[in-house]
């Protein structure tokens, strides 16, 4: 069995990792929407994803939509590769 | 560190609850704006249908309807474009694939429609006009069992209002169908959009 991932095992991260992994591959999700999923303050979950970005995780992405400026976060290959492993990790506790 | 089963059954349970959250807002979200579409058009359908002569009916064709639904379907492909419009290569072409899918489902719905009414031949054009927003219904009812309960409540409220004006208002039903069940899939694409 691997070693727990303390990135992702973190509360706010393991759910910003988990909304991102349930949408498909390469879909963007926008900072507002996340928020409300996760149920995070801004601050707090731009910090988070901070550290997610930092680790290769997600990829942030910043452009104006309706001249509105938009960020944007998505899984990477990485990040997904993590999440699964993560998910294999804690089911390998489950199962002795 | 270390983790018990317990805390790994918590974290398991947190990240399904998650996912169910996102995925479920994710197909909210874009599925907002051809609900307030189809809305629109199912008002000027529907008012056509009752202020024009026969219905709107010419040589068995209700012509309204026919251009109506095309646009509404040129009208929804836009609205996919843009919204995979600044996604990943990857994401456009699975997008692509995805309209393609809705494409095709209008065709067999078309398709259902019509060998329908050839079999059943409704008694008049109100009857159709009752059909389909029934069938509508269904659609949505399922959709929802399966995806989310929103799409659930959606299709159990077009098939009541669709009941309740066939049978407390048969004189103004068209009237009732644009007004009300137009109306109500506006309201529900805003609905989605603030989930």
């Amino acid at each position: 069995m691997g070693e727990l991932n303390a990135i992702i095992h973190q509360p706010v991260r393991l759910k910003i990792m988990s909304a991102l992994k349930a949408l498909p591959p390469g879909e963007m999700l926008e900072f507002v929407r996340l928020k409300k999923i996760v149920d995070a303050t801004e601050g707090n979950l731009g910090a988070h994803i901070q550290t997610l970005e930092e680790a290769g995780y997600v990829a942030v992405e910043k452009d104006f939509a309706d001249n509105r400026p938009r960020t944007r976060v998505k899984l990477t290959k990485e990040g997904r590769r993590a999440f699964e492993d993560y998910v294999s990790f804690l089911r390998g506790i489950l199962e002795g | 560190m270390d983790l018990s089963p317990g805390q790994a059954a918590e974290s398991l349970k947190e990240i399904e609850r998650t996912q169910r959250r996102s995925a479920e807002a994710h197909e909210y979200v874009h599925a907002s704006p051809g609900f307030i579409l189809w809305g629109l058009i199912w008002m000027v359908g529907y008012t056509g249908s009752y202020m024009l002569p026969n219905y709107g009916f010419i040589n068995g064709i209700s012509w309204l309807w026919f251009v109506l639904v095309v646009a509404g379907v040129f009208a929804n492909a836009t609205l996919d474009r843009r919204r995979y419009r600044g996604q990943s290569p990857e994401r456009v072409a699975a997008g692509k694939a995805i309209g393609r899918r809705i494409g095709m489902t209008f065709l067999a719905l078309y398709a259902f429609i019509f060998a329908t009414f050839s079999v059943m031949r409704p008694v008049n054009p109100v009857v159709s006009a009752a059909f389909i927003p029934l069938l509508v219904a269904v659609i949505y009812a399922i959709y929802g069992i399966w995806r989310g309960l929103r799409f659930l409540i959606i299709g159990i409220v077009v098939a009541a209002l669709t009941m309740g004006g066939w049978f407390y208002l048969p004189q103004h039903f068209l009237l009732w169908m644009a007004a009300v069940g137009g109306g109500s899939l506006i309201l529900v694409g805003l609905w989605l959009r603030k989930v």
